[in-house]
């Protein structure tokens, strides 16, 4: 078996790459393969609390890699009981713990027994970015529609074309259907348009993302949440299905308006 | 009741002069991507601009002070813009 490595990378902090990861992760296990997602985000390991495994760890990334235990033994099968497999970020060392050729090294052992191997990059453009890239054949770009996030992610995606990498593909994380509507928010045709890449997924803003993490549930076993869903149609997309991309509108029939006039609605967005 | 009416009016016409501020957010991050994906140092820049002002100054009489020099967008091109000052319009080739 030869498994795929793809990194998830955004260059700007707290666009959601770890929810993608997460989300993204459990989607394809879903789908009946053997995952594993590795946070190479050491220092700042977070993956863990959002799948809600944190208090299963006991070897990180950093010990399989100075080979403290086993490959096996650092990895935390999830609570769903999905073929899928979380290996933590190390907590309490840095960034220079590891080089990118040891991480190489380790995603190409995983790859012969898994499907995927998905790496949660670190924000930034530093050691932690370069290990991550270099072990990966492909990069999933997360952004949201806002200058700050879609600048950065153009200079990843410079940097992944220098490291020879594939052309990455871009998730639109948090799109607030009525700011596009009112204008007031950059949609899909403009972020292409400034960023010429090819649009994995459109994921809608989705209060539903916040409580999955909070209960550390990904989003994706969530069946009413519209981010889940849309994560859903991005592991599909990933696994090679054509699955077309769909607008992202916020449901303006009478009633939801009503609903939202009298704050019944947290979110009533469909998904893409 | 009233209240509600007025307020409701009073959104629409709020809406109607307000600018898409999705559209100046395009335009902004069009040309910030452009400097960005440029990466050209100012000093080449600037090495640039003097060479291009001595070729020119070879052929016309320029004024030495005055030299526009910049990368701009225009539409969907990136263009380089330069303005130079042509002097003594009675004799324009420089005396050897």
């Amino acid at each position: 078996m030869k498994g795929r490595t793809i990194v998830i990378t955004s260059g700007k902090g707290g666009v959601g790459k770890t929810t993608a990861t997460a989300n993204i992760g459990t989607g394809l296990a879903m789908r009946g393969h053997k995952v594993v997602v590795i946070d190479t985000d050491i220092g700042l390991r977070n993956l863990d609390v959002v799948m809600g495994l944190e208090n299963r760890i006991v070897y990180d990334l950093v010990n399989v890699i100075e080979g403290v235990c086993k490959v096996n033994q650092a990895m935390i099968h999830d609570k769903s009981g999905y073929e899928l497999y979380l290996i933590p970020a190390a907590q309490t060392r840095d960034k220079n713990s590891i080089d990118p050729e040891q991480l190489r090294d380790l995603c190409a052992k995983l790859e012969e027994d898994y499907d995927y191997v998905l790496m949660d990059c670190p924000a930034g453009i530093e050691q932690g970015f370069k290990n991550a890239i270099s072990a990966a054949q492909e990069a999933i770009i997360v952004t949201t529609p806002e200058v700050s996030a879609i600048r950065d992610a153009d200079r990843v995606i410079g940097l992944l074309e220098a490291a020879e990498m594939q052309r990455p593909k871009l998730i639109i994380n948090r799109i607030n259907p009525d700011m596009v509507k009112r204008g007031d928010m950059m949609d899909q045709r403009d972020v292409v348009s400034l960023l010429a890449v090819e649009v994995l997924g459109l994921v809608p803003a989705d209060e539903r993302t916040i409580t999955a993490a909070n209960k550390g549930v990904p989003v994706v076993h969530d069946k009413k949440a519209p981010s889940g869903a849309a994560f859903l149609r991005i592991a599909a997309r990933v696994d090679g299905d054509e699955v077309p991309l769909m607008e992202i509108e916020s449901k303006s029939g009478l009633m939801a308006k009503f609903k939202g006039l009298i704050g019944i609605n947290g979110s009533a967005y469909s998904h893409a | 009741m009233l209240e509600f009416l007025r307020w409701l009016l009073n959104q629409r016409d709020f809406d109607k002069e307000r600018e898409n501020t999705k559209d100046t957010a395009r335009q902004r991050l069009q040309l910030v991507l452009m400097h960005d994906r440029l990466d050209l140092p100012p000093d080449t820049m600037e090495s640039m601009k003097q060479e291009i002002y001595e070729v020119v100054a070879r052929y016309l009489v320029v004024e030495e002070d005055f030299m526009e020099f910049e990368i701009r967008r225009l539409d969907e091109l990136m263009v380089l813009v330069s303005n130079i000052q042509v002097k003594e319009l009675d004799r324009l080739v420089p005396a050897t």
